[in-house]
């Protein structure tokens, strides 16, 4: 392995720390497992679900609450999960000396693209109104 | 500073060599998270839309395509929850052996299967 002693290597990860990245894919996958399983739960308790049950439900505070905090832990959980992949397969190694700027612009898009998921998310759970997106 | 370990192979390459369940069991988690990455958009456009109106709730369930993306979101939610809770278990230094690891792999897999097929018969029936 070339070891790279530039000092950047880390500079897109979630927070600039290995360790502190590994631990928050570690809460963010638990909440995330128990945010799914209280879904699964609710699903194989209704049956055949309706507006008004699913809507009541994901609309009370707690699941308000609940799906806030999971889709924060969805934004880290994603950010950890592309970096690791794009820093083990994007590389000098693998593809050459075009690898660094690939990297660097899938890397860009993908944390754009969790910061829209991120607000996107929020504003189905707390933003004005729950609007018909249109297609 | 050199080593000689072949860390860069191809991932053709390392497939073809290292086919244990431990290896299939790790890329495939990989895959399955690369996945659920990009069908986050359509996920947040669903469940917008079943929150929205009576209305928009019944057009997003009732199409076929939306019902198959939704499916196949779930499915790789299932392989990378059970995965993922195999990979909990070996953090904390559980079935990281290669025998346990082999085991752990296989009875994973036989979990995420059974989830796999009883999701498509729940999503799309």
């Amino acid at each position: 392995m070339i070891k790279n002693d530039s000092g950047i290597k880390s500079a897109t990860g979630l927070t600039g720390s290995g360790s502190r990245d590994w631990i928050i894919q570690r809460i963010s996958a638990v909440v995330l497992a128990v945010y799914s399983v209280v879904l699964l739960g609710f699903f194989l308790t209704h049956g055949d679900v309706t507006f008004v049950e699913w809507s009541s439900f994901m609309t009370s505070l707690p699941m308000r609450l609940f799906s806030l905090v999971a889709v924060l832990a969805l934004a880290g959980h994603a950010w950890v999960g592309m970096w690791t992949v794009f820093t083990d397969y994007i590389t000098t190694g693998k593809l050459g000396s075009s690898a660094a700027g690939l990297r660097l612009v899938l890397q860009s898009l993908m944390i754009i693209a969790i910061l829209v998921f991120l607000f996107w998310g929020i504003m189905i759970f707390w933003g004005n109104g729950f609007g018909i997106v249109a297609v | 500073m050199k080593s000689n370990r072949p860390i860069d192979l191809p991932l053709s390459q390392v497939i073809s060599v290292n086919r244990s369940p431990i290896a299939i069991a790790s890329i495939l988690h990989r895959i399955s998270g690369i996945i659920l990455f990009l069908l986050i958009p359509v996920m947040l456009w669903i469940l917008q839309n079943s929150l929205a109106s009576p209305e928009s709730f019944a057009t997003v369930f009732d199409n076929v395509l939306v019902r198959f993306l939704a499916w196949i979101f779930v499915a790789a939610i299932a392989y990378h929850f059970v995965m993922g809770i195999k990979h909990l278990f070996a953090d904390m230094g559980m079935n990281e052996e290669l025998k346990s690891g082999r085991t752990a792999s296989m009875v994973s897999f036989v979990i995420a299967a059974i989830l796999v097929v009883a999701s498509f018969v729940w999503v799309m029936f």
